[in-house]
């Protein structure tokens, strides 16, 4: 039987399958500067009925989205501002329609995209408790059946018939938190809620959300903390412009995330570095600079552990004498030098004048994941004198690859191995 | 693994009339939104239901100082307050449920734009929080058909019917005005100014019986015509309806209802997008 013209197709259709999302071909398109008032409405028909009038632009805020998600399973999901994760989230809830392809959830969905949306001021904490309930769908019945379970986990024991508008506004995310966690949803809707409400809270919501994955429940996250989506996800949806970047497990999209949002980084520190000005005299100057991998192709995508060479081209403009040139690799996020060399006691000619090319191997940097920059740098015989410093001359990505650590700041720049022991005292 | 309900949305799917069921599955939710609307908008005012009767008691004072005692309009032997306020009674609920339902749709804007439910349960639910103001004006009417000796007859048992043509004409009009609303938000005072105008051309201040005969049959048009004098002669004269303006008032009423639920639904696609 095919689910043909009727909106919500009744039990039986497709239940046989074993999917908890599935998207077909899905594409939203937004209309954008759309006029509000009745008279402009008027005067634009009649502009088009003169065949003036211009089309308003489109936004194609999906293009084409087709994944399946087993049930199960959760998913997360990742990518840049307005690559398409909230409009995704928007058509699972059904609050807006997909303009091609279909959309297909098994069982009941419940969003926390915002939270406490229904609430209203006036009313105690307990009528809205049954409020957001019915709005979400959840009967009363169900609802009454947890009462004390939601006012136990919101935290609002002695204020449960105090009208909301009295509340925190942690005591308001709290409440509308817990009526959508104990509605027993089958797919959860999760987008970057947990950045309200205290720490004690949010670790106490992510642990919930844990419970519904073990429960075999779906959750569907979206989060910038890629930490939260590794620890709840199995699978992984990476968004660009509204189009399907990578779909596959958590750690192997969420490395491949991390090195593509690292590799812009680079990027645009490249593009604005160059529009800098040079420091120095300008009695040399380095003209191309190429970061090389071990097989001597140009990269700047490198594995921890992975050797590094820094081909640079020169042309000093007059005789120097013993010059020194020299190598710093900087993390810009972190504004430090991580390390650097120099060419005192390398084979450099005595005197150098117009052309000439220097490289510079390093080794193995056993950097943590993240976004570097090379520095280089041309100093007279006492290192005093500057005829070149180039901040930027190029910048490179070390992988994250699957099971690293997170991308924080708190763990450091090198990665080498550590040992820890214990002892009872 | 546990059979689940499977939700499919798609695109193409048009307008299919299986969706009324899905408001019995969410019936719940329209007597929790009635029931929030009555309460908050209640609680913080003193005199708490007394404004649903507040206004239509005014009207009725005025209407009697000016038609009755200035311009001394024919009543057929009812005492004017009574023959006033049966007309006001429905009146009132239809304008101001028309009003508040028009605006439901924008005031509600953050739970369309959160959650899924058929977005007619806020239109049903503003028209039955008024259909409450509605029955306790309908009481004082009560009250005053006893201190006016005015004796009930058998034709009052007409008044569900009466009431079911002018709920299906509430919302049918609501359905429209609400959605039209969400995309052009300068309709609200189009609608109040509508009404303004409406309320001279229904017979509510005076009776059908003064309105000339060259006009009645475009008059009668109007589907508000059927209903008022419909209820003041089942109420005030004790007598049944005028059959054939109920009749016009009825067809018309149900063909707009599923017209514009019709439309409701396939603009309801949108709100979310544009409100």
């Amino acid at each position: 039987m095919p689910p043909s013209d009727d909106r919500a197709v009744g039990p039986g259709a497709l239940s046989a399958d074993s999917f908890a999302i599935r998207f077909e071909h899905v594409s939203k398109v937004y209309r954008i500067g759309r006029q509000r008032h009745f008279t402009t409405a008027f005067a634009n028909l009649a502009g088009r009925l003169v065949g003036k009038g211009s089309p308003r632009p489109r936004h194609w805020a999906l293009e084409d989205v087709s994944f399946e998600l087993a049930r199960g399973d959760s998913l997360g999901m990742v990518g840049a501002n307005g690559a398409g994760k909230t409009t995704i989230l928007k058509l699972l809830s059904r609050v807006t329609w997909p303009t091609e392809g279909r959309v297909l959830v098994a069982g009941n969905v419940i969003s926390l995209i915002e939270l406490g949306a229904g609430f209203h001021p006036e009313l105690t904490g307990r009528e809205n408790i049954f409020l957001h309930g019915a709005i979400l769908g959840v009967s009363r019945a169900r609802i009454a059946r947890r009462l004390d379970e939601i006012v136990d986990f919101a935290g609002i024991e002695k204020f449960v018939d105090t009208p909301v508008k009295w509340y925190s506004s942690g005591m308001y995310a709290r409440l509308g938190f817990s009526v959508a966690a104990f509605s027993e949803p089958d797919v959860l809707l999760v987008d970057e809620v947990l950045a309200v409400g205290d720490t004690a809270f949010q670790r106490r919501a992510v642990d919930k959300m844990r419970e519904f994955v073990r429960a075999g429940k779906t959750v569907v996250l979206v989060s910038h903390d890629l930490g939260n989506v590794r620890g709840l996800c199995r699978r992984v949806l990476w968004l660009e412009q509204g189009r399907i970047k990578a779909f596959g497990d958590t750690d192997d999209i969420v490395a491949a995330y991390l090195d593509d949002v690292n590799l812009r980084a680079a990027n645009e520190q490249t593009a604005r570095d160059r529009t800098e000005t040079r420091g120095g005299s300008g009695d040399a100057r380095f003209s191309m600079v190429v970061l090389l991998d071990a097989a001597g192709r140009p990269a700047e995508l490198f594995k921890p552990g992975e050797p590094l060479r820094i081909r640079a081209e020169y042309r000093a403009h007059r005789a120097l004498e013993r010059p020194v040139f020299r190598f710093a690799i900087v993390s810009p996020r972190h504004g430090v030098t991580v390390w650097s060399v120099d060419s005192r006691a390398d084979d450099v000619p005595p005197t150098v004048d117009g052309l000439g090319l220097i490289e510079c191997t390093f080794a193995a940097p056993a950097l943590r994941p993240g976004h570097y920059s090379v520095a280089l740098s041309i100093l007279g015989p006492d290192r005093i004198a500057l005829y070149d410093a180039f901040p930027s001359a190029g910048d490179f990505v070390v992988s994250a690859g699957a099971g690293v650590d997170e991308d924080d700041d708190r763990a450091g720049l090198i990665q080498v191995a550590g040992e820890i022991r214990h002892q009872r005292r | 693994m546990t059979a689940q309900e499977i939700t499919v949305v798609d695109s193409r799917a048009r307008f299919a009339p299986g969706v009324l069921f899905e408001l019995v599955r969410y019936r719940e939710l329209i007597f929790a939104l009635t029931q929030r609307e009555i309460k908050a908008r209640y609680r913080q005012s003193l005199l708490g239901i007394g404004w649903a009767i507040a206004q239509p008691l005014a009207f009725m004072v005025v209407f009697s100082l000016v038609f009755s005692r200035v311009a001394r309009l024919p009543t057929e032997g009812i005492p004017y307050p009574i023959f006033a306020y049966a007309a006001l009674v429905p009146w009132t609920f239809f304008s101001n449920a028309l009003t508040t339902a028009t605006i439901g749709l924008v005031s509600q804007r953050s739970i369309v734009t959160k959650t899924y439910f058929p977005r007619e349960v806020i239109i049903l639910a503003q028209v039955a929080a008024r259909f409450v103001d509605f029955l306790a004006a309908a009481l004082i009417l009560a009250g005053m058909m006893v201190w006016y000796g005015v004796a009930p007859t058998l034709w009052l048992l007409l008044l569900p019917v009466l009431l079911l043509i002018l709920l299906a004409l509430i919302v049918a009009l609501s359905l429209i005005t609400s959605a039209l609303n969400v995309s052009y938000r300068d309709l609200a005072p189009v609608v109040g100014l509508g009404l303004q105008v409406l309320l001279y051309l229904t017979p509510v201040a005076y009776s059908i019986t003064s309105v000339p005969g060259e006009i009645l049959p475009l008059y009668v048009l109007n589907p508000l015509v059927g209903l008022i004098e419909g209820f003041r002669s089942v109420v005030a004269r004790g007598q049944p309806p005028p059959w054939d303006l109920l009749a016009i008032s009825a067809v018309i009423s149900f063909v707009l209802l599923a017209a514009a639920y019709a439309y409701f639904k396939r603009a309801e696609r949108a709100f979310a997008d544009v409100i």
